[in-house]
């Protein structure tokens, strides 16, 4: 069974569409990390998955339970972080951790919950009084109670210094070790490139991939990049004009005796044969693979220039 | 453990534990949180401070000037319904006025804030969300009053003023239900309206023209059927008397001089514009001068005007809103 199904869903608030048919499939026990620029709508995906929000059309499952006729089914296995929320300013740590344990009828222990997220030393202090980040920490706690079989991460990184966002990266890891399946959304493509099995990247309202992360990579192969250096710089003009000529090369820039080639990742040879041709001598070369920033940035030209050509 | 060994403690912690463990009281982990938050806010106590001041000030000064004796029936000794007089006339308007301050941030802050989302991750349908923060706030509403009547209660004690249990009681058990009606009414708004800052002016404005203009609002819709439905004068004073007794403020108002009074038609006579047409001609009665003022004897009072409908419009406050408010809450997006 699907940990979270969506079949066609969309969103129109008045006549901006936040979301435009929307079919995903996250399988149970995965980590999925759901990308997109900020405003392509996974946000409202989220709070439609969570019946914050109700959609135009289609229609959504999570733990297999309707999301508008359930909803109070789904939450009770399923741990939150949502987007832009706030906690009680005048209860602490623990008054909070309480709360959710009691409302979810689970034995988890306040204790063990703060230790694990960090914030053990100031479970008794007023949540008013605690830095984003902490906050950020305790609700990240509150999502852990009653181990829940789905934890829905909304940019949980936001607002986390390096240390707080590893720390988010390893409880990621152990909730779904433990067998929870993990949705996170970011539009910080290094979170989700470093735990996650599965990518889907959402841009205006459309999910415009999804794939695992090599598979993506594979998919957007045209992003390989070379760099050589060249035994002396004599030849660097002759080498750059060579490399030009290739088909399969995007771009090419020379600083001093290193160029940067972006091509296919089947041209490497191609493009060394070329220097050498040239009458350059190759020091040195490595290739670098397409980072998912790099991933994503080829996907949302694609998209565009498509979407430019339907609109001529 | 203390907590086994204090009766006290251990006693709540078996009521919290039955409330918990029932099958109808999902909402209560919400009603908790409710509480516990907002009775930590340092307005609760700035307004139990004025409950405690204005309400125990009459009984103060019944006990050291012994003002309240002009109030006191000829003949009999200073008691309670005294005071309950003197406190009438500041609860009526005070009371709505703390209670939609407690309520009308309930839903409407929250959502504004975002920790609405917090709440609605966690296993609970939006009635019982509604149904939480009702107790909650409830609960809270009833503190500053509670404090007032004990106040109160702890300066008559000692003092020459004679306490009529009955009506000081039933006196106190109408002004939590009508603290609570308010508290309902502003969460209702609370939970339909988008900002927290809407709700305040939305149920302010009710409540000051509920005050101000209400109890004119009979009487002119009396007074307009005259002129051009042409209306007999009894169908009139119908339409005063029960457009009058729709109010909230007025319905406690009226239920509260009953109980002093001992009997509904002369509380209720006083919201008409003319006793004596309302008590011969609309009830049948004989209008008569008493030393304790006007009595309508040999009266019969129509059901809509008796002391169970009365409560029941005073309780439509309550409900109307909750069930409005809950339509309008279960069908937005947050």
């Amino acid at each position: 069974m699907a940990a979270i199904e969506l079949d066609g869903v969309t969103k129109q608030f008045g006549s901006l569409t936040a979301l435009q048919g929307v079919d995903l499939t996250v399988e149970e026990g995965e980590i999925f990390g759901f990308l997109g620029p900020n405003g392509a709508g996974k946000s409202t995906t989220i709070n439609i998955l969570l019946d914050f929000v109700r959609a135009t059309d289609g229609s959504a499952t999570v733990l297999g339970h309707d999301i508008h006729e359930e909803p109070k089914q789904i939450r009770a296995r399923t741990g939150v972080l949502p987007e832009g929320y706030d906690v009680y300013d005048r209860l602490t740590g623990r008054q909070h951790l309480s709360f959710v344990i009691e409302s979810k009828d689970a034995d988890d222990v306040p204790d063990e919950l703060a230790e694990r997220v960090g914030i053990a030393d100031a479970i008794d202090r007023k949540a008013g009084g605690y830095s984003k980040g902490m906050q950020q920490r305790l609700v990240l706690a509150m999502a852990l109670v009653g181990e829940p079989d789905l934890l829905i991460l909304d940019e949980p990184t936001t607002g986390l210094d390096p240390n707080g966002a590893r720390l988010m990266r390893e409880l990621i890891r152990e909730e779904n070790e433990r067998g929870a399946t993990v949705f996170f959304s970011s539009h910080i493509l290094g979170q989700v490139e470093a735990v996650c099995d599965t990518v889907g990247i959402l841009q205006n309202g459309r999910l415009i991939a999804k794939d695992s992360v090599a598979g993506l990579r594979e998919a957007a192969a045209g992003d390989t990049v070379l760099r050589v250096t060249l035994a002396d710089g004599d030849g660097t003009d002759d080498a750059v004009a060579a490399i030009e000529e290739l088909d399969e090369v995007s771009t090419v820039t020379a600083d001093g005796t290193t160029l940067t080639v972006s091509c296919d990742s089947d041209a490497k040879m191609a493009v060394l044969n070329a220097v050498e041709e040239s009458g350059g001598e190759v020091a040195n070369f490595e290739t670098e693979e397409a980072s998912l920033d790099e991933v994503f940035a080829a996907y949302t030209e694609q998209q565009e220039q498509e979407q430019a050509e339907v609109d001529a | 453990m203390s907590t086994e060994q204090n009766p006290v403690k251990r006693f709540l912690g078996d009521v919290d534990t039955s409330i918990k463990n029932s099958e109808f009281a999902d909402w209560y982990p919400i009603s908790k949180k409710e509480f516990r938050d907002t009775v930590r806010s340092p307005w609760i106590w700035v307004l139990s401070f004025i409950f405690i001041v204005l309400f125990a000030l009459p009984a103060l000064l019944g006990l050291y000037f012994n003002i309240g004796q002009q109030f006191a029936e000829a003949g009999a000794s200073l008691t309670t319904d005294a005071y309950v007089r003197f406190a009438l006339p500041i609860a009526a308007p005070l009371l709505p006025a703390v209670a939609i301050v407690i309520g009308y941030a309930a839903i409407a802050r929250e959502s504004e804030r975002g920790s609405l989302k917090i709440l609605l991750s966690l296993p609970y349908t939006r009635g019982e969300l509604l149904a939480g923060k009702f107790v909650g706030r409830s609960a809270i509403t009833l503190i500053p009053v509670t404090v007032g009547f004990l106040t109160t209660l702890l300066v008559i004690l000692p003092s020459q003023i004679e306490i009529a249990w009955e009506s000081f009681l039933l006196f106190a058990l109408v002004t939590m239900a009508y603290g609570v009606v308010f508290t309902a009414f502003a969460i209702g708004l609370s939970a339909a309206m988008k900002t927290a800052r809407r709700t305040m002016a939305a149920s302010l404005g009710i409540y000051v023209y509920l005050q101000v203009f209400w109890s004119n609002l009979g009487a002119g819709l009396g007074n307009l059927l005259s002129d051009h439905a042409n209306i007999g004068e009894v169908t009139q004073l119908h339409v005063e008397l029960f457009v009058s007794l729709l109010s909230p403020i007025a319905a406690y108002r009226t239920l509260v001089r009953e109980i002093l009074q001992g009997s509904p038609i002369r509380s209720r006579l006083l919201l008409t514009s003319s006793p004596q047409v309302t008590c011969e001609e609309m009830l049948g009665g004989t209008l008569e001068m008493t030393q304790t003022g006007v009595e309508c004897t040999n009266a019969a009072l129509p059901p809509q005007y008796g002391t169970v409908a009365v409560i029941g419009y005073l309780l439509l406050w309550l409900v109307v809103p909750l069930v409005a408010g809950y339509y309008v809450f279960e069908n937005k997006d947050l």
